[in-house]
C-alpha cells in the first residue's frame, strides 16, 4: 500500500475512481498516512474496497479528460523559523485538461475523507489559479499558511511545537490539493499531504472573521392570557434540530385526549 | 434530519387541552423589524457580475425559517394563504430567518448603473451592482458590499501571459500602445485588440476608475460585430472569441475575477495576466496587493440604515417589499451568531452563506474594511 502508482497508471486509477465513485459514492476512503505518499494511495485503496465488498466495477476505457496527477510541492516538509507565518512553496503537477484553468488550495482535510468538501475544508484565501498548460503539466509558486487559516476558520498548519490560539485546531499534517476547471471538481483532485519543520511559535491567530456579536433578534410580542382561548398542552419545539436519534431509538409524542397516539421509529 | 421535530411538533400543536389557559406567543410581527405578517414579493434588478450569488442568496432567504402560515385551503379571493397566522395560532419563534416568508427574485441583468437607476425609479425593490455610488446622482442609495472581488486582465488562443503594468493597461486603451512587440519586444509584431465592455456595467465602470480611462470611447477598442456593433456583456468571453472580426490571439479584456474562477463556461479560453508584477489570488484580492480589487454591492434606497452605528441592526422600513429587503440586508450582512438554522441542511445560514461565496468566487469584504456586521456600508 505504500508504493506510489507511477504516472503511466494514472490513466487507469483515474477510471476506478471515477467508476467506484459513481457505483459507491460513500465508500469508506482510508485516510492518508502522513508524509510523502503521492495520491495514488488512497484511490487504488478504495478500487480495492469496492472488489472486497462484492461490487461489480467495470473498467471503462479512459476519455480524454484528465486527472490531476503526480502532485508535489518543493520542498516538503516546510522548513520555517520561529517568525515566519507563511511560506513560499513550488507546486507541480501533471494530468490535468490541456488549458483549463489549475485550482490549488490548502486544505484540513484529505480528499480521501468522505466528509471532504472543498468549500469547507480548503481556506478561502489559500487559493491561487495557475493558467492551464497545453500539456496539463505545470509549477507554479504557492504561499502556504502557517498557523490559523486566515479566513478566520477554526483551524490552522501547524509545525509540531507551536501553540494555536484557543478554539483553533491544531492541525500538524495539512494538504496541498490540486485540481482544474473548477474548485468543484472532486472528479480528478489531487493532493499532497504536507508539514512544518522548525522552532515553535505562538500563533496570534488570524483574529474573527464571522463578524463578532450580533445584535438580538426582533422580539415576538405576547399574547393576552385568556381562559376560554383554546390553548396547546406543551409549548412547540424549536425548530433547531439536536441531530436524528439513533438507529432503531423511537420518539414518543403525547397522546391526544381519545387516547391514540403516533410512535415513530428511526 | 428534522422530520421528526417536525412531526412531533405538528402532532403536538394539534393537540388541544381544556383547563388551565398559558401565555402563548407571537400575536404580531417581531419588532423592531420590517416584517408585516404578509409575503412580499421582491424585485432585485442590475448587475450581471453579482447575478449569480443573488440569486443563490434568495433561495437561501426565501426558504429561511419563519412564520406558522395559514395553509387552509382557500375558498375566496382575496384570502389569507401563506401569510403568518396571528394571535394564539402562531407558535413559531424563531426570528432569525425570514419571518414572514417574503419571496425574493432576480430579474435578467442588465448592468449595475441600469439597475441602480431602476431602482430610483422604483421599478425594482433593490439593485444589484459591481461598482460603489458614483456620486450625488446615487445620494438617495445606500451601497452594501457585502463580497470582494478583482479584475482580471485577459487574453486569448494562443497568447502567453505576461505583465502589465497599470499605465500599459491605459496606454492600450487610449491606443497609445497598439502593437504586442512594443509589450514586449521578443514578440512578433501584432496588432493589439482591446475589447470594450456593455456601459452599463459595473465592472465596465470599475476598470475605467481603476485605469483612469474611459475605454468605450476610443477608435481602435473593438465591438462585437464590427464597428456598429455593440459592446459585449461583461463577463463573458464567448461573444469575444466568437467573432470572427476579432483576431482572438490579439485580443485583451478584463472580467471580473470570481466569475473567471467560479463559472469554465464563462471563462473559456481566457487566461490571465499579471499586473503591475502581481498575480491574482486569494491572498492579493484580499490584501489589496492585486492593484484592481474591488467590491461588490447590493443596494437598497436610504432610509434602511444601521439602527446604530456600526451596526448590522437595520432600520428604516416597517413592512411592505422595503421591509422585506430591510431584512434581507440584515441576512446577508449579519455575523455568523445572529443566523439560524436552514431547514434542508442543517447548518447555519451563515455557513451555506459561505457556501455561496465559493461557488461564485467572491471572497467575504475583508474583516478590517467592514462596518456594519460583515459589509461595509458606502454611500455618496
Amino acid at each position: 500500500m505504500d508504493s506510489p502508482v507511477g504516472p503511466r497508471h494514472a490513466t487507469v486509477r483515474s477510471t476506478w475512481v471515477r467508476t467506484v465513485r459513481a457505483v459507491h459514492p460513500r465508500l469508506v476512503r482510508p485516510a492518508h498516512p502522513s508524509g510523502l505518499i503521492g495520491v495514488g494511495v488512497a484511490r487504488v485503496a478504495r478500487a480495492l474496497g469496492a472488489l472486497l465488498c462484492g461490487v461489480l466495477v467495470v473498467v471503462v476505457p479512459s476519455p480524454s479528460a484528465g486527472a490531476v496527477d503526480g502532485a508535489g510541492i518543493d520542498p516538503n516538509p516546510i522548513v520555517v523559523t520561529a517568525e515566519q507565518g507563511s511560506a513560499t512553496v513550488s507546486v507541480s503537477w501533471s494530468g490535468a485538461v490541456p488549458g483549463k484553468l489549475v485550482f490549488i488550495d490548502i486544505c484540513r482535510r484529505s480528499i480521501g475523507d468522505p466528509m471532504f468538501r472543498p468549500s469547507r475544508d480548503c481556506s478561502a484565501l489559500g487559493q491561487s489559479t495557475p493558467n492551464g498548460t497545453a500539456d496539463g503539466a505545470g509549477v507554479a509558486p504557492h504561499e502556504v499558511f502557517r498557523g490559523q487559516d486566515p479566513a478566520g476558520e477554526r483551524w490552522g498548519c501547524y509545525a509540531p511545537d507551536d501553540t494555536a490560539p484557543p478554539g483553533v485546531m491544531k492541525l500538524t499534517t495539512c494538504f496541498v490539493r490540486v485540481t482544474d476547471t473548477s474548485l468543484f471538481n472532486v472528479d480528478a483532485d489531487s493532493e499532497v499531504p504536507f508539514g512544518f519543520e522548525g522552532p515553535g511559535r505562538v500563533d496570534p491567530g488570524a483574529g474573527e472573521n464571522d463578524g463578532g456579536a450580533a445584535p438580538p433578534p426582533p422580539t415576538l410580542p405576547a399574547v393576552a392570557e385568556s381562559a376560554t382561548a383554546p390553548v396547546v398542552a406543551d409549548a412547540a419545539p424549536s425548530l433547531t434540530p439536536t441531530g436524528d436519534p439513533a438507529p432503531g431509538e423511537s420518539i414518543m409524542v403525547a397522546g391526544s385526549a381519545a387516547g391514540s397516539g403516533v410512535s415513530i421509529t428511526g | 434530519m428534522k422530520l421528526k421535530q417536525l412531526i412531533g411538533a405538528a402532532l403536538v400543536a394539534g393537540t388541544l387541552l381544556s383547563g388551565t389557559a398559558l401565555t402563548s406567543v407571537a400575536g404580531a410581527a417581531p419588532e423592531p423589524s420590517g416584517w408585516d405578517d404578509v409575503n412580499d414579493a421582491v424585485r432585485g434588478g442590475g448587475s450581471d457580475t453579482t447575478y449569480n450569488f443573488m440569486q443563490r442568496a434568495e433561495v437561501l432567504f426565501n426558504q429561511a425559517n419563519g412564520c406558522d402560515t395559514d395553509n387552509a385551503t382557500p375558498t375566496v379571493t382575496p384570502n389569507n394563504l401563506g401569510k403568518c397566522l396571528t394571535g394564539a395560532s402562531q407558535k413559531a419563534t424563531d426570528t432569525a430567518g425570514n419571518w414572514d416568508h417574503d419571496y425574493f427574485f432576480s430579474l435578467f441583468p442588465t448592468g449595475s448603473s441600469a439597475g441602480v437607476s431602476a431602482l430610483k425609479l422604483g421599478d425594482v425593490d433593490y439593485a444589484r451592482s459591481s461598482r460603489g455610488p458614483s456620486g450625488v446622482g446615487d445620494a438617495p442609495l445606500n451601497f452594501w458590499a457585502f463580497g470582494k472581488d478583482a479584475l482580471g486582465i485577459i487574453t486569448f488562443g494562443n497568447r502567453t501571459p505576461g505583465n502589465l503594468t497599470l499605465a500599459q493597461l491605459k496606454d492600450i486603451y487610449e491606443c497609445r500602445i497598439t502593437n504586442w512587440n512594443q509589450i514586449d519586444p521578443s514578440l512578433p509584431s501584432a496588432t493589439i485588440e482591446p475589447i470594450g465592455m456593455n456601459s452599463s456595467s459595473g465592472t465596465y465602470a470599475t476598470f475605467n476608475t481603476l485605469v483612469g480611462v474611459v475605454a468605450n470611447n476610443n477608435s481602435c477598442v473593438k465591438r462585437i460585430g464590427g464597428p456598429t456593433g455593440a459592446f459585449p456583456q461583461e463577463n463573458d468571453v464567448k461573444p469575444v472569441i466568437n467573432d470572427p472580426l476579432i483576431n482572438e490571439d490579439n485580443a485583451i479584456w478584463w472580467m471580473s475575477w470570481a466569475e473567471y474562477r467560479a463559472f469554465d463556461y464563462k471563462r473559456g479560453s481566457a487566461k490571465l495576466w499579471r499586473v503591475e508584477g502581481r498575480d491574482l489570488t486569494t491572498t492579493s484580492v484580499n490584501n489589496s496587493s492585486y492593484p484592481l480589487t474591488r467590491l461588490v454591492y447590493h443596494v437598497t434606497k436610504d432610509p434602511i440604515a444601521p439602527a446604530a452605528p456600526g451596526s448590522s441592526d437595520l432600520t428604516g422600513a416597517n413592512g411592505g417589499a422595503q421591509g422585506a429587503v430591510q431584512e434581507f440586508t440584515e441576512f446577508l450582512c449579519k455575523p455568523a451568531a445572529g443566523h439560524t438554522l436552514n431547514n434542508f441542511s442543517g447548518d447555519s445560514n451563515y455557513v451555506e452563506l459561505a457556501d455561496i461565496y465559493s461557488a461564485t468566487g467572491y471572497l467575504r469584504v475583508p474583516a478590517a474594511e467592514r462596518t456594519n456586521g460583515i459589509c461595509k456600508m458606502e454611500t455618496t
